[in-house]
């Protein structure tokens, strides 16, 4: 059923498979999906023959700043002619401690997890309010409260995000822009991005699941989808946490 | 004298809540070194009052944005008093301003405080008080961490990411006895205020706003932040780390 029908979403990051998983997802539902990704994160955006579709606009960039996300903006405006949606899902992470990380990890994983955010918040937001309704849905982590142990940047930012979800949900919201933010739990190649020598969380990571599964990017795809179709204003300002029970682990059970 | 013959670095202490935390750790016996950037009258005064108390105590001027000023700032409190037991960041902007109105320059500047001056502090003393196997940092930070500002989310953003700082340093730097807290203060009384104090654009109430929430019948005072700073900088507080004390005499709750 085409519940997008007509709806426009920008989907910003996203690579691999919960790239595909969400892309798919709002293809299917009849979406016109414009996908934005960093240069060096080029595997997403030109994979497969799924894409190929009128529907589908795809952008290399990398912007952190106002005037980098209106040219954005503009592109999606002169294929699309309208913004109903933004999923932001950038989700830079690399191996670093508070002690050794350095000053370009700290600007790379900041600018894309965080600045990035703001600024698409501030643009698309913008243009959301003046047609006078949108969404804005972030795909954040976990680690916006639990620790990792060996990605120090990745948490700050996933905080930052996490705060910016709030003061958009209240400033936005306001006008007619719902925010919601899913704190997305362990996925396929979490366990190696995160795992750590000081918190033991990721070690053999579906055991400490009730369900014994990873999170899955079908399930993420559809909780995007249900989020940019339905009416959601209760929820605005919500954080969803998508984790099956991880972060309730504390001790191992049988 | 909880703090005798323990050496406290607490940035941006010449005025407001540093002053106040230098005044409280000042009087448990600590050496003080007082950072301040732009406030340098106030640095005297408050060098003055500890003086006057029998304190020692040193001024640095440095813009804990900057990495080499860091560098250096640390360098001279190893050179004047041997060593560095505690580090209060406390140095940060509030710009008040709206989603709208930011510019990605006034982005850069309060995250570059906020955030990366707390990282660089903490990766700027972790050596040493690795070295003596103690160490106290504290992360002043606010109710803003978790509570949306609803006029600045940038601050707010900044705020969320110190959480996660405080939590992944502490993860981090427990084996080597050093811990790591937050504090979030609510209102408190200070002699200036930071940033644009602005139009109250979604007022609700012509009533006064600010303080009928603070069920205890005031808003803070720096000192209520020393005190709190002090016990968590004393060997006392060994026990805790990666915590947040939240300060606001209720107001959250309401």
């Amino acid at each position: 059923m085409c519940r997008l029908k007509g709806r426009v979403v920008v989907l910003a990051g996203a690579a691999g498979p919960k790239g595909q998983a969400i892309a798919s997802k709002l293809l299917q539902a009849g979406a016109q999906l414009a996908w934005v990704q960093p240069p060096d994160r080029p595997e997403a955006v030109h994979s497969g023959e799924v894409y190929a579709t009128d529907h589908l606009l795809k952008i290399e960039a990398d912007a952190q700043g106002t005037d980098a996300v209106r040219e954005i903006l503009q592109q999606v405006l002169d294929r699309f002619g309208r913004v109903d949606g933004l999923i932001f899902a950038q989700d830079e992470a690399e191996r670093c401690t508070a002690a050794d990380c350095t000053d370009a990890v700290y600007h790379r994983i900041m600018g894309r997890n965080a600045k990035a955010a703001f600024f698409y918040t501030q643009v698309f937001g913008g243009a959301m309010v003046q047609a006078g309704s949108g969404k804005i849905l972030y795909i954040g982590s976990i680690h916006d409260e639990k620790p990792t142990g060996s990605s120090f940047v990745y948490s700050l930012s996933k905080g930052a995000l996490k705060m910016l979800k709030s003061e958009a949900a209240l400033q936005l919201g306001r006008r007619g822009v719902d925010v919601h933010l899913i704190a997305a739990g362990p996925m396929e190649g979490d366990e190696a991005r995160f795992l750590s020598g000081l918190s033991g969380i990721y070690e053999d990571a579906p055991s400490k699941i009730p369900s014994r599964a990873l999170c899955s990017e079908a399930e993420l795809a559809e909780l995007c989808a249900y989020l940019l179709i339905g009416s959601t204003r209760s929820l605005n300002g919500t954080d969803i946490r998508m984790d099956g029970g991880f972060t309730l682990y504390y001790m191992d059970k049988e | 004298m909880e703090l005798k013959g323990k050496v406290a670095l607490i940035t941006g202490a010449g005025k407001g809540i540093g002053r106040g935390i230098a005044l409280c750790l000042a009087a448990q016996g600590a050496k003080i070194a007082v950072n301040y950037h732009a406030s340098e009258a106030a640095a005297l005064k408050t060098e003055a009052d500890i003086l006057a108390m029998g304190a020692e105590i040193m001024l640095y001027r440095a813009d804990v944005s900057q990495r080499d000023q860091v560098a250096a700032m640390v360098d001279a409190v190893l050179q004047r008093f041997g060593r560095v037991d505690i580090l209060i960041n406390n140095a940060a902007l509030q710009k008040n301003m709206e989603l709208m109105e930011y510019t990605e320059a006034d982005y850069d500047v309060i995250m570059d405080i906020n955030v990366k001056g707390y990282w660089m502090c903490a990766q700027a003393v972790f050596p040493f008080m690795k070295a003596q196997s103690f160490g106290r940092i504290i992360n002043i930070s606010s109710v803003h961490g978790k509570r949306p500002t609803d006029f600045d989310p940038v601050y707010a953003m900044s705020k969320g990411a110190v959480k996660m700082l405080t939590r992944e340093c502490a993860v981090e730097f427990a084996q080597y006895g050093i811990t790591v807290n937050t504090i979030e203060p609510a209102a408190v009384q200070i002699e200036f205020k930071t940033g644009n104090p602005g139009p109250i654009r979604y007022k609700r109430t012509e009533k006064a706003r600010r303080y009928n929430r603070y069920l205890i019948g005031r808003i803070g005072v720096p000192e209520d932040v020393g005190h709190l700073a002090a016990f968590l900088a004393s060997e006392k507080s060994g026990f805790i780390t990666g915590s947040a004390i939240r300060m606001d005499g209720a107001a959250m709750l309401v």
